[in-house]
């Protein structure tokens, strides 16, 4: 008896928590062999919220299970190309994966905002092209979402694709269809942006779709106006929590997209300063998957810092006007960048 | 009145059984007798009582615990562990992001479920990043299961006896998870009650499906993989105090299964800044200690904290694996935090604070083209690695790590 499921482990509130407590409740099993009219009359409550006890208390039984990795393994997964091959090639071998959260981090001007746009627009590649069809979201924390951007960037999928597909299937994307299939969210400040995530499950509930949410970027709503750390710390560990279970559940690719900031003495040196992701190592440790783009000699690079499934790597890639490319096989790839430092 | 004692519950146990009561005026109020009261009180008794052990039994559960461990899947940290993950316990392993956490969660896993055809882990989830690809991988590549393949062991097989939690990343839901794997163990204990003809079964048993059953009945090793993100955005400031209830909680009950159905928990944990260097640590550089704050240290049996080379100055290195090629990298360190299971001095059965062990993440090109970890193994003097044999290894022997354990509280 003594190792059953404890009522405090039941998310019900305080009140109700202690109530139970005194009616001498103390596991769920108990909770289980009694009826609402009962619990009622013993916690003197109303009938109506002894039921919605008694429902909570079922609900929490029934939301979880496991499968085993032969069943997983066997599941079909489909990809967001960037349309780079080294990149993708870097992140698991077809691009971005669906259900996971992938971290970009960068200096101003990488092309973060490249990739995000590139992106949603790449996720909607048909199936029959092994692409994800799907639509995307697009939260924009900056302002720095150009519509003018968006549209050159389609044009230059679309173009793409006619080119692979030699024309022999009837592409069904035009402008105005990939438009009109990204969701567009301004978020002014990380109030606007929680709330946003906290009503994305209802939002994706009714855009069964939408297979991709990109954060533009998580970072900036976090670094202004933060007085308390540990809020900060707290809230940003929750955005993480929300996130990954909506990209769970609803089998969705969520990409962040995050600054970098200086940090001083690194590994012991007082002296050493280093470019690090922003908003600190407790964040970073809830993504299973981060990207650090950097510029080395007026060239961009992207570096795999942690993955699921694939090996620490660096690839080189390019932002033309229509968006991100392979870099010509010519151009001279560096393999480590951190013995170069 | 006898209702209530027909139930395990009793509303005001403590008020009857401690006197707290005006036992007249009580009966009075429920209209039953002195004796019937003094009935319902040697009843409550009897349903809480606790049974006597001998010590002698204590001590052969000791010492089976102690000898029964399954390997972390590297043997310089199952050094450390005085054997491996001990039957019962808990053991934490934290550390950065990358310093090879998951890696280990992965080696333990497979290792546990390519020791027999009858051993099964449970893995949970909490980050949604496992990666069956990376799994396959290791077990079809790695050197470390080459008895299990060579014994017809195939990657379907192992596969079907691990499971992965589905949509289990806020701690209600582990709970929830932690709750069904209870009933399903328990289930288990009548079958094999039942089996030896003794004990008729529950109702339970009917629904227990065949398949669940080997499942549940070969589970030795739980493996949970974040518990940080389960606490950390309900921990600090006004949430304190139900963070802490919740993660006792959890810890007691899976404590619980653990000690009844002799499974090995396994646990990884981030880290957080220590506010100057962690003078827990071996290492004066160490500024990480694992998150969670003081309610958990006191949870785990074990503490391992795993640090990167680079950050104690420790330099990249190459090796020559077995197929000729050149695999570089900087080891990864780990050390015994803490060690909840006391203090006896070398080679003995628990594991010691203040040891460490270095292992090596090693890269290799998968058949498939991608790139993948590979492997994590060390050598008998807890130095070192990788999945084929090692060159150049003296070199790494002389950068022996070990302290003195008498450093120890």
């Amino acid at each position: 008896m003594s190792n059953a499921r404890p009522i405090s482990s039941i998310n019900l509130n305080p009140s109700v928590q202690k109530k139970l407590r005194e009616a001498g409740y103390k596991t769920v099993q108990d909770l289980k062999e009694t009826t609402p009219v009962l619990l009622s009359k013993e916690l003197d409550i109303s009938n109506q919220e002894a039921q919605m006890i008694l429902q909570q208390v079922t609900e929490s039984g029934e939301r979880v299970s496991s499968v085993s990795v032969s069943e997983v393994a066997q599941k079909q997964k489909f990809m967001i190309t960037t349309f780079c091959h080294g990149l993708d090639m870097l992140i698991g071998g077809r691009g971005i994966a669906l259900g996971q959260i992938t971290e970009f981090c960068g200096v101003p001007g990488v092309g973060k905002t490249q990739l995000g746009i590139q992106l949603s627009v790449n996720v909607q590649i048909p199936r029959s092209m092994s692409g994800a069809e799907g639509e995307a979201i697009y939260i924009d924390t900056e302002g720095s979402f150009i519509v003018q951007r968006v549209v050159e960037i389609a044009n230059g999928t679309i173009e793409k694709l006619n080119e692979s597909s030699d024309g022999k299937n009837d592409l069904p994307l035009d402008l105005e269809t990939v438009l009109s299939r990204i969701h567009y969210f301004r978020a002014h400040d990380y109030i606007e942006l929680l709330a946003l995530i906290k009503i994305m499950d209802q939002f994706l509930k009714e855009h069964r779709t939408v297979k991709l949410i990109v954060i533009d970027s998580i970072a900036f709503p976090f670094r202004q106006n933060f007085s308390d750390m540990m809020l900060r710390t707290r809230l940003l560990n929750m955005i993480a929590q929300d996130l990954a279970i909506i990209a769970e559940s609803f089998e969705i690719a969520v990409v962040l997209l995050n600054q970098m900031t200086t940090r001083f003495g690194n590994s012991g040196n007082s002296d050493k300063v280093t470019l690090v992701p922003a908003l600190g190592d407790s964040f970073n440790n809830k993504c299973p998957n981060q990207i650090i783009l950097y510029w080395r000699e007026d060239m961009r690079f992207a570096h795999l810092v942690k993955s699921a499934s694939s090996q620490e790597a660096t690839v080189q890639y390019q932002i033309t006007t229509s968006g991100i490319r392979d870099c010509p096989s010519n151009w001279p790839i560096r393999k480590r960048y951190r013995e170069d430092d | 009145m006898t209702e209530a004692t027909s139930l395990a519950r009793i509303p005001e146990e403590a008020k009857i059984l401690f006197g707290e009561v005006n036992v007249e005026e009580y009966c009075k109020k429920q209209k039953i007798s002195m004796e019937a009261f003094e009935k319902l009180r040697r009843q409550v008794i009897e349903l809480n009582k606790v049974k006597p052990k001998r010590g002698l039994e204590l001590l052969d559960k000791l010492n089976t615990r102690l000898t029964n461990y399954l390997s972390i899947g590297c043997s310089g940290i199952n050094d450390l562990l005085a054997g491996g993950l001990h039957l019962g316990d808990i053991t934490e392993i934290s550390g950065e992001s990358t310093t090879g956490k998951t890696r280990l969660c992965y080696a333990a896993t497979l290792s546990t479920a390519c020791l027999n055809v009858d051993n099964t882990v449970l893995y949970i989830d909490t980050l949604n990043s496992f990666s069956p690809e990376l799994m396959r991988i290791l077990f079809q590549e790695s050197d470390r299961f080459v008895d299990a393949r060579d014994q017809g062991m195939c990657a379907e097989n192992v596969f079907r006896r691990i499971r992965i939690s589905r949509n289990c990343m806020d701690v209600f839901a582990v709970f929830s998870l932690v709750e069904d794997l209870r009933q399903k163990l328990q289930v288990k204990v009548f079958a094999t009650i039942r089996n030896g003809n003794t004990i008729s079964p529950t109702t339970n048993l009917a629904k227990f499906r065949q398949s669940e059953d080997s499942f549940y009945s070969g589970l030795k090793l739980v493996v949970l993989d974040s518990i940080a993100p389960l606490f950390l955005p309900i921990l600090g400031g006004y949430a304190d105090e139900k963070a802490n209830s919740l993660m006792t909680s959890l810890t007691r009950m899976l404590r619980d299964l653990a000690r009844e159905h002799d499974i090995a928990i396994l646990v990884t944990n981030s880290v957080e800044n220590s506010r100057s260097t962690n003078p827990m640590s071996a290492f004066a550089s160490t500024t990480a200690k694992p998150a969670l704050k003081t309610t958990w240290t006191y949870m785990p049996d074990v503490t391992l904290l795993l640090t990167l080379g680079e950050d104690i100055g420790l330099k990249q290195r190459v090796y020559i694996n077995q197929q000729g090629s050149e695999v570089s990298g900087v080891p990864r360190i780990c050390e015994v935090l803490r060690s909840h299971t006391g203090i006896i001095p070398c080679g003995s059965s628990v594991a010691i604070r203040g040891l460490q062990a270095q292992f090596l993440l090693i890269h290799i090109t998968g058949s498939n083209g991608i790139l993948s970890n590979l492997g994590i193994r060390c050598d008998r003097n807890g130095i070192l690695l990788l999945s084929s044999s090692v060159e150049r290894k003296d070199e790494l022997i002389n950068q022996s790590f070990k302290r003195n354990s008498c450093d120890s509280i």
